[in-house]
Parts: structure tokens; C-alpha cells; sequence
């Protein structure tokens, strides 16, 4: 299962420009700790701990907030999810 | 940093921790976000929740126009989108707002509506709710007429005068 995990344009430079990744997982959760398996950098650029993110960050999948559901939302394949950095 | 040579192309810049190098596009950075891109970041500065007295556009507030023109230039670029304008509304929310973190709140703010809307024009249904209920609740009469001048000029802009 594939999914499309987009970098905040800030960390652009941690995987050399790129700006999107395939992870996998079953919800944002598993999909943020396979981006930190590939990216461990980024586990403190984001204050990431297994399973919780820090708050003033949000996450949309496929360009919608996931609100209440946080990292427990499900993915499936071919889905995209974006993280933003702080706009609150 | 690295990269004397013409042809090594961008500067490299050595982490301390790690000693990993990366390739940093300094043409590509505003002038304002150069320096903490080179030399790092306070803590939390990915949050927008440090207080940079410096770095704050409310005091600048008529600079924010050129700001969102200037995000919203780069994020087209970035995110290979087109997008032409911000609503009359959005300019206005941030106009008002008081920006409690710094100049990369805004910038998150915009890249926020870029991955939210999926139409031609960025309105205030593609910022973050979160976002929009926090100003509300700090500023709820001037946000409310804000509104409602936004609505009347919408409606004016529909008379028939201005259809053509």
C-alpha cells in the first residue's frame, strides 16, 4: 500500500529537494513513522513522537484537515497526505 | 560553508550535529528567511509559536499585501499550482490578524490554503478552521463586520452596473 506523504515546503531540503514521498501505513500515524524511518531528521524538526505530533501542526488528507481524527486516520492506497507547519 | 568553486553550484551547509551536508538554493529564499535558513532555527520556529519581535508583519501591516503576493508567487512555483489572486477577504483577515508568532506564521498560513483549495481563487474556506475560530473568538465584533463588509461588496459587485 502506497501513500503520498508531502513535505512542508521548509524541509524540502531533507530529502534532497524532493518534495514528496511514498510511505506506507494504515492510518497518518504508521505513515509519519515510516517518514521518520526515512527521514530521521525530521523526527525533531517536528517535535514527532510515535503517535503524536505537535499540535500546531496540521495534516490534511487529501487536501482535507483531519481535524478531530488526528494521526488515527485511516489511509489507503493512493492516498495523499500533507503536513503544514504552524498557522495558529 | 562550503562550495568555493563556481561550479559546485549552491553553498553547502554542514549540520553540527550530524555533520550531514545539504545544497541550500539561497536565490530561491526570501531575503528575511536567508539567515535562519543558513544558520538555524529557534526552537519551535517551525510552529509559529516564537515570539520574533523582528520578524513580526504587524508592524508592518502594509507590507502584507506584498508578503501574501510574494508567498503566494513562491508556492505557485513550488507547488507547480496557478493560483492568481486572494479573496478580497483573505486579505483582509490578515490584515487584521495579529500574527502572535512571526513572518513564517504567514507563510505557513498561505501554504496551508495552497493544499486545501482545490479552485482558482484562495478564500478564508481554505484556511484552517482552527486558525479562523482562534481570531474569532479573540476579535469577534471586528471580525463579524469584516464579514459583513465583505458580503456587501460582494452583493454590489453582482448589480447589474458592474456586469459588463
Amino acid at each position: 500500500m502506497s501513500i503520498k506523504l508531502y513535505l512542508p515546503s521548509r524541509f524540502y531540503y531533507l530529502w534532497e529537494g524532493k518534495k514528496v514521498l511514498d510511505v506506507t501505513g494504515k492510518n497518518v500515524a504508521e505513515c509519519l513513522d515510516d517518514l521518520v524511518r526515512l527521514i530521521p531528521s525530521i523526527k525533531n524538526a517536528l517535535s514527532y513522537k510515535s503517535g503524536a505530533l505537535d499540535p500546531h501542526i496540521k495534516v490534511l488528507v487529501n487536501q482535507k484537515d483531519v481535524g478531530s481524527q488526528g494521526l488515527a486516520r485511516k489511509v489507503h492506497d493512493g492516498d495523499e497526505i500533507h503536513f503544514v507547519l504552524g498557522t495558529a | 560553508m562550503l562550495g568555493s568553486t563556481p561550479s559546485s553550484g549552491d553553498p553547502q551547509v554542514k549540520s553540527p550535529k550530524d555533520g550531514t551536508l545539504c545544497r541550500v538554493n539561497c536565490a530561491a529564499l526570501p531575503e528575511k528567511l536567508l539567515e535562519s535558513e543558513l544558520f538555524g532555527y529557534a526552537k519551535e520556529a517551525f510552529t509559529g509559536t516564537v515570539r520574533n519581535k523582528g520578524g513580526r508583519p504587524k508592524e508592518g501591516k502594509e507590507d502584507i499585501p506584498l508578503l501574501v503576493d510574494h508567498f503566494n508567487h513562491r508556492f505557485n512555483l513550488l507547488k507547480g499550482k496557478n493560483f492568481e489572486a486572494v479573496s478580497p477577504e483573505v486579505l483582509c483577515f490578515l490584515m487584521d490578524y495579529p500574527f502572535p508568532g512571526n513572518i513564517r506564521e504567514l507563510e505557513n498560513i498561505i501554504e496551508y490554503s495552497f493544499i486545501s483549495c482545490k479552485g482558482a481563487t484562495i478564500g478564508l474556506e481554505h484556511f484552517d478552521k482552527d486558525l479562523l475560530e482562534s481570531h474569532r473568538k479573540t476579535m469577534p465584533l471586528l471580525f463579524t463586520m469584516e464579514q459583513e463588509e465583505a458580503q456587501r461588496i460582494r452583493a454590489g459587485l453582482k448589480r447589474p452596473e458592474f456586469s459588463g
